[in-house]
């Protein structure tokens, strides 16, 4: 296996569909190989799943010095985790830009009539 | 009602209200609300410092409402009543389930105003008493429970916890206002296809603008809980918003 296949198949070892022939490749070019070894080491380190679960914490700023540069080698071996930050941040910022434009274009009315009566009465009753 | 009310520590959620009411209320706001004759009907006195009027009234008026003065009552219901029946009305999306909820709020606050230190305005604390009655009939409802669909919107991951397939990166918001515009009530309509209590989560987060502490007391969940339901349910957009911003390949 050479530096390209061993590039080409990380994600399907990472997802346990690779034969274990080939899976049995992946772990010796990675243990032959100074640079694949190293992405692959990286790649260890945080799963795409944890990345995502922590996905707030990082973007709070609430994880540890050490935590957050694991973070930050993740994302900068992993275009799918990149992708994901980028799409999730565009969801947040989508979410409040709509909703909050909808309050803007739907202005509160005042209180109907009879319901103001209704509650002064039910406070005259709870009085009582 | 009573119940409802005393299940709000109001202690302890009153200086968190304190720190948000800034932007929910900001005193020019509150002001606003009050009409000329109404603020007569509660003595206001006139003074140079816009603060200091503020406080006056608002605390001449909670001593009215703690002794039970009705005109005082009325005062608030009109008041503060049209911007918190389209806070129901936008949770629960019902005329008469949020007529309900406004008048269940006004009543706890009716019932609990001796616990109302005035740490926050009491238009804030309107606020949460009305959301708090709105989450309870939205709780009683049956696309509360959405669990199997909840966990559809989730990323999907495979064997050691690679995603489960590629992402591309997502296209561009676009800049025009007339596409802006329609891209808002695309997201809102997008946002009232999630599971029920997603969009409640988003709607206050997002809208109310509530801090996930004040999420927690509401949903009686740990801060970090809140946190994560939040996560959850921005992730579950995310999912639905896809298609849109990413081209077919």
């Amino acid at each position: 296996m050479n530096c390209d296949d061993f590039r080409a198949h990380l994600h399907e070892y990472f997802a346990e569909e690779l034969p274990a022939l080939e899976a049995v490749g992946i772990d010796e070019h990675a243990a032959h190989c100074q640079a694949c070894g190293s992405l692959m080491s990286l790649a260890r380190e945080l799963s795409c799943r944890q990345l995502v679960e922590f996905l707030h914490q990082y973007l709070d700023g609430e994880l540890g010095e050490e935590e957050m540069a694991v973070f930050d080698r993740h994302l900068a071996i992993c275009p799918d985790c990149t992708a994901y930050l980028d799409s999730y941040r565009k969801t947040m910022k989508l979410s409040a830009a709509a909703l909050l434009s909808g309050r803007v274009t739907q202005p509160a009315e005042p209180l109907p009539e009879g319901l103001v009566r209704a509650i002064l009465e039910a406070s005259r009753k709870d009085r009582r | 009602m009573q119940a409802a009310a005393a299940r709000l520590p109001f202690a302890v959620l009153e200086p968190i209200m304190a720190a948000f009411e800034r932007v929910n209320y900001p005193p020019t706001t509150a002001h606003s609300l009050r009409s000329p004759a109404a603020a007569s009907q509660i003595g206001r006195v006139e003074d140079s410092s816009m603060d200091s009027i503020e406080t006056t009234d608002e605390r001449e008026l909670v001593d009215r409402l703690r002794r039970r003065e009705e005109a005082a009552f009325e005062h608030v219901i009109r008041s503060y009543g049209g911007r918190l029946r389209a806070v129901a009305f936008r949770l629960l999306r019902n005329d008469s389930d949020a007529d309900d909820a406004v008048q269940e709020g006004f009543l706890s606050a009716y019932r609990a105003i001796e616990s109302f230190e005035g740490r926050s305005l009491l238009s804030t604390w309107l606020h949460r008493l009305v959301i708090n009655a709105a989450l309870m009939r939205l709780r009683k409802r049956s696309r509360w429970q959405e669990t199997s669909l909840e966990e559809e919107l989730l990323p999907a991951f495979r064997g050691k916890g690679v995603h489960a397939r590629h992402l591309s990166r997502w296209s561009e918001t676009p800049d025009g206002a007339a596409e802006r515009t329609e891209l808002c009530t695309w997201v809102r309509e997008t946002i009232d296809q999630l599971p029920e209590s997603q969009r409640t989560l988003l709607i206050l987060r997002d809208l109310e603008e509530l801090s996930n502490q004040e999420i927690a007391e509401l949903f009686d969940l740990t801060p970090n809980a809140a946190k994560i339901r939040v996560h959850r349910a921005r992730q579950a957009l995310r999912t639905l918003l896809e298609p849109r911003f990413v081209s077919e390949r």
